[in-house]
């Protein structure tokens, strides 16, 4: 039951950040026809919220206890990863004032940081589970 | 089984009633300890604005249309430019009652030279300066040299970087500490610098910004009124003797934004107090509730040999477990809240914000952390003293029939 809401919880979290990178909290828009840094850097966001929303709900679907305390390892790490995308990896705008500054970088380390911890719970309670079964 | 595994025991035997208390607490905690923080946020920002003018009166030309624009420049940050003649600061200087003045210049950068956005470039002068050096101090105590800035805490450049301005590679020498508002996102550099940023611009062909040069021109005049004098006084005198120029006291400046605040900072309050009140009357009512339902399970513990003082101890600790969690939780949610949506905050309230130190912070999450410690316990006091007192062989009987 903890594990099922665990899982729920990761796709949730991961479904938030790929939608959200270009809804509601997305980086700044093109300025003269010319896209600006962020813009890259919200690709990059998309690009790693869509693999996660796949490790998610294959971290649902699936009932093997191994593969799914695996799918969560990688989850932590990919997700422990997504939270430096936003202007230490790529670069944002030079105004900490604008929409790549206030809305996107908070919101990506969050919402990251949230997932991170929620997989990293996971993959606790999976170890546990798995060392259980075994001593039985 | 000790009285910490029976308190843990209860509070995850009955998860759906332990999350709903844990949610309680942690709103509460959250409201009083992220209220807290904002408050203080905003109210750091409007101080920090008010020392860092460092003038008592701002003359700008009346082009500048009264004190909006200039309030605008400052608060929010909006890039714009405005000129009057050089002149100007003679005439000031026969006024009675201003014992510095000190002009800049304002010049904006095109936005395609800084990849994404204008940048507000002001030109002062070191020699007279009395708004911006007393900044520059912490991190650069050198005189500024040809093609060298300081940059506001808002920009992403840092110390011995390049700053492209028209196509001129300028290097940042020093960085403002923050304030907190409009200040923050400009560009500081001396005139010759800014004469040679306008001959890069002509030679670009961006004409609407170099007609007028800092030799001719300046865009406001920083005042510090002598000791004795009344600034209000001196104001309209400067207002009355020189013509096309619009004196404006600074305090006047941030009348507006600090009338904002307390109406904010009033809202604030309410909240808080709503959110307490509320919280501790829905634990009230909870916790006898509970007390109720668990009449039964309480006789048995009496009966297997729990003292009165034992169950009230029992209740108590389980509230206050409770209490701890959601109050934790609390205090992190609205950390993740404020902290990295500050910016966002500040720019949707359209007020300065500036956060508080670390001491600060810490203080105010204490505050809400012993807030919800003390709520909890107190309104499962009168539970637990009821409990103690209940008449163990009763309360089985009803059960048996």
């Amino acid at each position: 039951m903890k594990r099922t809401i665990l899982g729920l919880a990761q796709g949730v979290a991961a479904l938030v950040l790929t939608i959200g990178a270009f809804t509601f909290f997305k980086a700044c828009g093109g300025m003269d026809g010319k896209f600006m840094a962020c813009h890259w850097a919200q690709n990059a966001v998309v690009l790693v919220g869509i693999v996660l929303t796949v490790l998610a709900l294959a971290r649902i679907v699936l009932r093997d206890d191994n593969i799914r305390t695996g799918l969560s390892i990688g989850i932590f790490a990919l997700s422990a990863a997504a939270a430096f995308i936003p202007g230490t990896a790529i670069n944002l705008c030079m105004m900490k004032d604008m929409a790549c500054h206030t809305a996107f970088k908070p919101a990506v380390i969050v919402i990251s940081v949230l997932l991170a911890v929620l997989s990293l719970a996971d993959v606790i309670a999976g170890f546990v589970l798995i060392g259980k079964k075994r001593s039985q | 089984m000790s009285i910490k595994k029976l308190l843990l025991k209860s509070i995850t035997g009955r998860p759906l009633r332990s999350l709903a208390l844990l949610f309680i607490c942690a709103i509460m905690s959250g409201a009083v300890y992220g209220g807290a923080v904002v408050w203080a946020s905003l109210d750091n920002g409007i101080s920090s604005l008010e020392k860092r003018l460092g003038a008592d009166i701002i003359v700008v030309p009346k082009s500048a249309g009264e004190k909006t624009k200039l309030e605008e420049m400052l608060l929010q940050g909006t890039v714009g430019y405005f000129y009057m003649d050089k002149s100007v600061s003679d005439e000031l200087d026969k006024i009675d009652g201003v014992e510095k003045q000190s002009s800049q210049y304002f010049l904006v950068s095109a936005s395609s030279e800084c990849c994404s956005a204008k940048v507000q470039i002001i030109g002062f002068d070191e020699d007279t300066d009395i708004s911006v050096k007393p900044w520059l101090q912490n991190s650069y105590s050198k005189r500024l040299g040809q093609n060298e800035i300081i940059v506001g805490s808002k920009l992403t450049t840092k110390v011995g970087q390049i700053f492209k301005l028209y196509g001129v590679e300028c290097k940042a020498v020093g960085k403002l500490e923050s304030t907190g508002t409009g200040v923050d996102t400009a560009v500081y550099a001396s005139s010759d610098t800014v004469k040679g940023l306008i001959r890069a611009a002509q030679s670009k062909g961006i004409s609407v910004l170099s007609k007028q040069s800092p030799d001719d021109v300046i865009s406001s005049v920083y005042i510090k009124v002598r000791e004795g004098y009344d600034i209000d006084e001196v104001t309209a005198k400067i207002n009355l003797d020189i013509d096309g120029v619009q004196a404006v006291r600074t305090r006047s400046m941030i009348t507006g934004t600090a009338d904002k605040l307390s109406v904010l900072s009033a809202g604030i309050t309410i909240l808080i107090a709503a959110v307490c009140i509320l919280s501790a009357v829905i634990m009230l009512v909870v916790f006898t509730a509970l007390a109720n339902e668990r009449k039964g399970e309480f006789a048995l513990l009496r009966v297997i040999g729990f003292s009165r003082a034992r169950l009230a101890r029992q209740v108590l600790g389980e509230a206050f477990v409770i209490c701890v969690i959601g109050a934790l939780a609390g205090i992190a949610a609205a950390s993740a809240a404020v902290f990295p949506f500050g910016a966002l905050i500040e720019k949707k309230a359209d007020l300065p914000m500036l956060s508080p130190g670390i001491l600060s912070v810490t203080g105010y999450a204490l505050i809400a952390f012993s807030a919800v410690c003390v709520t909890g316990p107190l309104a499962s006091a009168y539970s637990a003293y009821r409990l103690s007192r209940i008449d163990t062989g009763r309360i089985l009987r009803e059960g048996d029939s």
